[in-house]
């Protein structure tokens, strides 16, 4: 494009060029990207002017005018008005053109195609992305959720349906490669949609960037996750079947994965009470229930708690908690908490 | 005009005076209950540089611990961001709001108006105190752990929203109640200010006939009095919606968080105007005084602080491109930002125009000047593509946005300010600052800038998000080298410390007028009597340098015989 000719060159710094990417961006993976870019470059064309006019004059002057021993400042008129209206009306007019060519991408961006778009519902939290992808060639009936992992087939348009849990922050999905963003907000439900027309391969990686840019605590930097565009939907079903499938995680990494993504907002691994006890040290514990029982912390308590949390309420603590269930995927789900609790012994 | 003209000194005669209003009283409790401007504006300066000193502190450690992508170089995850959120917040409400006008402007408003003092003494000072209260507030959150929000306190993260996340409530309203004190502290030098243009301006001073910093400083202050509220009410109404559980702002109680961002940058948007108007102000003093030409297109110029004030009030939508925003809503907020782009430029292309034909000076002030006019281009023209909606959307919140508006808040507003100090320096202290060391800062500054900042830009088009305490390892030379940036730009700040400091004792004793400059200021002595002039000044055009003819590097300027005489400047009506 017309920005590498102009500054690409004196890159000769170390730079890790993304794949694909040129000095100013990364590939343009999306039928927008290149439409956003040539926006850029327009623009980026008109600033070089200007600057070069306006920098180059005060040079020129700083150098033709500069006091020395025998020059002398000469009186000129103080206001020239068509001078005046010109420097105004021209970068007027200049500026509504790329208004014009920047408004049409940006309703390319917002407005999805009237063809197939196919849905994936996008839940945003502190710190990591969850995508459900149901039908589109996956079995009926069943959701199919998988953190930290978007896929996608290419040339196959996408709508993303983002929300936040309610008691969570406002997060924002960042693909540079595609050239979109959307915040996520607690509360609604925010779309986006997007069309990959290249993959990550094609440049010889693996997969695209994805980045929350909204800032959201402590672990802010960390919530990324990785876009992975297929060549058509039955490669696409497989990958996203295996990255649903959380049995192929070690148990620790299993149980730690679920904890992160739904039991932190109300349980800590640090022994600070939260709505819920922490689940530092609580392993083997006896705990004294509401009702005066007591009760040690096993495997089967823990099931309990997990698919019954009404059943035995540690003492102290409000009868506050959803049951959970993973489907087919239940036993493997608390077998991987059982094993991230153990780790929590002390 | 009667009076006052007769017994002015002889031209060469240099005055240096015994008694001014640095010595007039004597004493610590004088200066604390003091109603004179320019002692309160010496305190203002104080205080603001503590401010600037200790928001640079923490941009020092942010850059030294993004030196590394992953480890933890001297702060962890969690201290990161209490690191940028202190930075921000003491940067912007601490210095750059309050900084020029308050300093600086307080200091020389009255002087160019040929007045005693501001129109509200009383209220200036209690100005000041509503300052330091501010000031020692945020020193507060600081110790007692800090605050991690941002310095735009969104919620619901701000307000306790999240997991492992409780809101350090103590912290939380000692931020919310210094960002509305220092509001109100805002509010009335804005009000003080515009009360005195109007007031206390000679009879034979028209508005038209005021150096252009005041315009400035009028848009400035018109911006103060009305956008201020706003965001006082929406700390408020914050703080009524935890007290009562009535959802404003908080999902949880129902409120919407995108509403606050609508309040907020309502007054934060116009609040950019508060630190760039000011700075654009000194600069066409600056750009006038060092090329010895009147400036060009003075009524373009005044009237495009104005408008630039005014469109500022109706672009903030421009910040919430992506939240969720209507795209009908965006797109109109889009097209309203191009607007104020073009009372800037005329700006730019004013003061290129002043230096034709002139007999540029590079003395460290327009050094200065210079350096904003190339700094203030790349950030203002950056500012396209943000305003461009399409590409607004790839650079929003990303290090092209931290590149362009450190460029502009930075690059221009801390430009415009060290330019004004050391201009002003002779006059408020009495004494002159080491002219080399003063050139070097200026050159290290503007280097320092462009090292910083450059790098940050193209980082950004790649997707680096901003607020990110670690990075993937791509963006490492683009972080190295703008950390390299800062430590140039800290080295100069320690320097321009050192020197202005020594100055205060050794520097050579300051003639009234070293710069040649035609505002009033320059007629009285160096520094100032208590009442500002021993003799009424004779009133002339900000602009008319041709009523001043260089003496010696000793005596700088005086005003010629036949303008003592007559009482009447030498320039031709404009």
């Amino acid at each position: 494009m017309m920005a590498d000719l102009a500054l690409g060159n004196f890159a000769g710094l170390p730079l890790a060029q993304q794949a694909g990417g040129s000095f100013w961006f990364p590939p343009q993976a999306s039928d927008v990207a290149a439409g956003v870019d040539f926006t850029y470059d327009l623009i980026l064309w008109l600033c070089i002017i200007f600057f070069v006019l306006i920098c180059g004059a005060t040079l020129y002057f700083m150098v033709k005018y500069r006091k020395r021993p025998g020059h002398k400042e000469e009186v000129t008129s103080t206001h020239n008005t068509k001078l005046e209206l010109a420097w105004s009306i021209i970068p007027l007019i200049l500026l509504m053109v790329v208004f014009g060519v920047s408004t049409y991408w940006y309703l390319r961006i917002v407005t999805p195609p009237s063809g197939e778009v196919v849905e994936v519902e996008v839940t945003a939290k502190q710190w990591n992305w969850t995508f459900t992808y149901r039908g589109d060639g996956l079995p009926a009936g069943k959701n199919y959720m998988v953190v930290g992992e978007l896929h996608l087939v290419r040339d196959q348009a996408y709508q993303m349906v983002m929300t936040t849990p309610q008691n969570d922050v406002i997060h924002s999905m960042f693909i540079p490669a595609f050239r979109v963003k959307q915040d996520c907000v607690p509360g609604r439900y925010n779309k986006l949609w997007f069309r990959a027309i290249k993959a990550p391969q094609d440049d010889g990686a693996e997969y695209y960037d994805l980045y929350c840019t909204e800032y959201c605590g402590n672990d802010h930097s960390l919530m990324l996750a990785k876009v992975f565009v297929h060549e058509n939907k039955a490669e696409w079903a497989a990958a996203v079947i295996e990255a649903a499938d959380i049995s192929r995680l070690d148990p620790v990494d299993r149980g730690k994965s679920i904890f992160d993504q739904n039991c932190k907002s109300c349980h800590t691994v640090n022994g600070d009470p939260s709505t819920g006890p922490s689940w530092k040290g609580m392993w083997g514990r006896e705990e004294v229930m509401e009702d005066g029982t007591k009760v040690t912390v096993d495997e089967n308590y823990v099931r309990e708690s997990v698919l019954q949390p009404a059943a035995k309420i540690v003492k102290g603590y409000p009868n506050a908690m959803t049951p959970f269930t993973w489907g087919d995927q239940t036993d493997v789900a608390i077998e991987g908490i059982v094993a991230y609790m153990k780790t929590l012994k002390d | 005009m009667a009076g006052g003209i007769v017994e002015k000194p002889a031209s060469a005669e240099v005055v240096h005076p015994t008694v001014h209003y640095l010595n007039a009283t004597k004493g610590f409790k004088n200066w604390l209950v003091t109603l004179d401007h320019k002692r309160i504006a010496i305190m203002y300066l104080c205080a603001v540089s503590v401010a600037l000193l200790l928001g640079g502190f923490w941009a020092i450690v942010l850059r030294t611990e993004l030196l590394h992508p992953h480890d933890d170089v001297v702060l962890s995850n969690a201290w990161y961001n209490r690191a940028f959120t202190l930075h921000g917040a003491v940067m912007v409400f601490l210095f750059i709001i309050p900084g020029i006008p308050a300093s600086l402007g307080n200091f020389v408003l009255p002087m160019q108006l040929g007045a005693k003092d501001l129109a509200l003494p009383r209220i200036n000072l209690f100005s000041w105190y509503l300052y330091v209260m501010g000031l020692i507030l945020f020193l507060g959150i600081l110790f007692l752990g800090g605050l991690d929000t941002g310095w735009t306190l969104y919620p619901p993260y701000s307000v306790g929203g999240g997991s492992e996340h409780k809101a350090v409530w103590l912290n939380l309203i000692m931020a919310y109640t210094a960002v509305f004190i220092l509001g109100f502290s805002s509010i009335l030098t804005g009000l003080n200010f515009i009360a005195t243009m109007h007031k206390l301006r000679p009879k034979d001073m028209g508005m038209y006939d005021m150096p252009l910093f005041l315009w400035a400083l009028y848009a400035t202050s018109l911006i103060q009095v009305l956008a201020t509220p706003v965001v006082g009410l929406t700390l408020g109404l914050s703080l009524i919606e935890h007290m009562f559980n009535i959802g404003i702002f908080d999902p949880r109680y129902g409120g919407d968080p995108v509403l606050y961002q609508h309040f907020f940058w309502f007054y934060s948007h116009p609040a950019v105007y508060i630190m760039v108007l000011p700075a654009m102000g000194v600069q066409s003093e600056l750009i006038a005084t060092f090329s010895r030409k009147h400036v060009f297109g003075y009524k373009a110029i005044a009237w495009s602080s104005i408008a630039i004030a005014a469109i500022g009030f109706i672009v903030w939508g421009h910040h919430m491109f992506v939240s969720g925003q209507s795209p009908a809503a965006g797109i109109i907020f889009s097209l309203l930002t191009y607007f104020v782009a073009i009372p800037s430029a005329i700006k730019v292309f004013n003061w290129v125009a002043t230096l034709y034909k002139g007999a540029i000076d590079f003395k460290a002030p327009m050094i200065y000047a210079l350096a904003f006019m190339y700094l203030f281009g790349i950030g203002g023209l950056t500012g396209l593509f943000l305003a461009s909606i399409a590409n607004n959307v790839h650079l929003h919140d990303t290090y092209f946005v931290i590149a362009h508006f450190h460029m502009v808040m930075v690059g221009s507003v801390l430009t415009g300010f060290l330019g004004g100090v050391h201009y002003w320096w002779p006059k408020m202290t009495g004494r002159m600052y080491n002219e080399t060391l003063g050139r070097v800062a200026a050159v290290m500054v503007f280097i320092g800038f462009n090292v910083t900042f450059m790098p940050q830009f193209v980082a950004g088009t790649r997707g680096m998000p901003r607020r990110y305490a670690n990075y993937l390892d791509e963006f490492t030379t683009y972080h190295q080298v703008s950390t390299i940036g800062a430590y140039i730009l800290g080295a100069a700040v320690v320097l321009q410390v050192g020197y202005l400091l020594h100055s205060l004792f050794k520097g050579r004793k300051a003639p009234p007028n070293p710069w040649g400059a035609a505002s009033l200021e320059w007629q009285a002595t160096s520094p100032p009597d208590f009442h500002n002039f021993l003799e009424k000044p004779v009133t002339m055009g900000a602009y008319d340098f041709e009523n001043w003819e260089y003496v010696s590097e000793e005596a700088g300027y005086v005003l010629k015989r036949e303008v003592i005489e007559t009482g009447k400047s030498l320039a031709k009506a404009h």
